[in-house]
């Protein structure tokens, strides 16, 4: 948004994001101007990364927005810049940095709403977030499904004019993960809480997560892990069902 | 292939599909995107998706920027137990960073070694929500919190017995701590030892209301519980 990119201390805007941490790493006045500078820079584009989140309001996801702007000035000082980088890279770092600092309190923020909801009385959908005065969830799970759709077909659009295994291969999978069941989502979701690129083995849920989705849906641990054994099949027939057959394995 | 090759083929393709997987998620935007990879993964997709405006209440920073006060006061308030983090652990994942070194740290004498949080934090901390929903809960502004710890001096006992009560009777919050909390730091040791701890301004309550963020109809009912108290 150009009117707001353009906001703030005008010699700050010239300066790089290292530059930006390292100023508010002072937390005085300047660091505070520096701290806006940042904000401006980066509050479209991290909202943007974030908004479709599932399991949490509109107005939970401009909490989480805020929050994480705040706690990017508590934790200036262990930004650690690239300088090597190119401007695109510096900036999809520091976006990578926002994200692992919103990504706990995201979370938290879940199992909250759910703690909440199971506290109170039970649901007539059985979800989550409908007690908050926000708008129910099995209508924003519509939006959001339609959403996702929309972007399906966006990717299907690009297939047609770049056949493209890999992506026909991600589109298939992502239409599986939307037709999931809650429970189902909800426990794969779980399962990638703590996921890192690139490592191995990580089909595994912290203690917390298994009790909570075991209250939420009064299941047993040793229930949980067969739904998921189950759903990880499922997803796997499904895009195996869908896939070409020159594509298949 | 025997058996082990088949296991661990197997295994591979299991750590494949959960590559998979994450990558959609992050695409569908399900998941917060953590790595470069995933932020270039993520754009690409919201390149062809209709984003939402962004909303109103995140546009100007100036908003919240009282916050940063907020959190400084709040962590330079911690035990020095709880500030222990190493540096090598911070930079390896921010996302464990809760608490906050400055550069400098002002000598805040007895307020450092005090056990108890100011309000807002420990309601923060007792309850596990953010300040935000703190504030919607309790009816009030999160500036109007920030400021009654800022200004401690210059709040009246009532205002204070009334935040006590609205917070035991919300999440069953201890009333002595409460109180503590919002007396905090001791005001007895501050006396005692002429120490400035407070090197903020003395404003009045009605300031204090001024700052709020609260409506005329709020405001009206802390100035009636202050004039209450004053008769």
């Amino acid at each position: 948004m150009e009117s707001i990119q353009s906001g703030g201390n005008p010699k700050m805007n010239e300066a790089t994001d290292e530059q930006l941490f390292a100023l508010m790493a002072q937390q005085d006045e300047e660091a505070k101007e520096a701290w806006k500078t940042f904000y401006l820079r980066y509050i479209n584009d991290f909202h943007r990364l974030v908004w479709r989140l599932p399991g949490v309001s509109p107005s939970d996801i401009d909490d989480l927005v805020q929050d994480t702007m705040i706690k990017a000035w508590k934790s200036a000082h262990t930004f650690q810049g690239n300088k090597k980088g190119d401007a695109d890279a510096a900036h999809d770092r520091t976006l990578a940095w926002l994200g692992r600092i919103a990504q706990r309190h995201y979370w938290e923020m879940r199992r909250r709403k759910i703690t909440l909801v199971s506290d109170s009385e039970p649901q007539e959908d059985g979800q989550i977030g409908s007690s908050l005065n926000e708008e129910p969830r099995s209508s924003r799970l519509g939006k959001l499904h339609n959403e996702i759709k929309k972007a399906v077909d966006a990717v299907t659009g690009m297939v047609e004019e770049e056949v493209d295994a890999v992506s026909i291969q991600m589109r298939i999978l992502q239409e599986a993960l939307t037709t999931l069941p809650e429970r189902e989502r909800e426990i794969i979701l779980a399962t990638y809480e703590h996921y890192e690129p690139g490592q191995k083995q990580q089909r595994r849920l912290p203690k917390e997560a298994v009790d909570k989705i075991c209250q939420r849906f009064d299941i047993t641990p040793d229930n949980l892990r067969q739904i998921r054994k189950r759903t990880y099949e499922k997803i796997e027939r499904y895009v195996d069902e869908r896939l070409p057959e020159e594509m298949r394995r | 292939m025997n058996r082990k090759e088949e296991d661990q083929a197997n295994l591979k393709a299991g750590e494949e599909m959960d590559q998979q997987i994450y990558e959609a998620l992050i695409e569908m935007g399900w998941l917060i995107p953590q790595t470069e990879e995933d932020v270039r993964l993520a754009e690409e997709t919201l390149n062809q998706v209709e984003c939402p405006p962004l909303p109103l209440a995140l546009a100007d920073p100036s908003r919240f920027i009282h916050r940063l006060d907020e959190r400084i006061e709040e962590n330079h308030e911690n035990s020095p137990g709880t500030v222990e983090n190493s540096d090598a652990g911070v930079a390896a994942n921010p996302a464990t960073v809760i608490p906050f070194r400055p550069a400098e740290q002002p000598d805040y004498g007895e307020v450092a070694s005090s056990p108890v949080r100011p309000y807002l934090g420990m309601l923060c901390e007792v309850t596990g929500q953010t300040p935000s929903v703190i504030a919607r809960e309790l009816d009030v502004k999160v500036p109007f919190l920030t400021l009654i710890v800022q200004h401690r001096q210059s709040v009246p006992n009532s205002w204070r017995t009334e935040l006590v009560e609205r917070a035991a009777a919300k999440w069953g919050v201890d009333r002595s701590l409460a109180r503590r909390s919002l007396e905090h730091p001791d005001q007895q040791e501050i006396a005692a030892s002429r120490r400035a701890a407070y090197s903020t301004e003395k404003i009045s309550y009605r300031e204090i209301l001024r700052r709020s963020g609260l409506g005329p109809e709020a405001q009206k009912y802390w100035i009636a519980l202050a004039e209450a108290e004053e008769k």
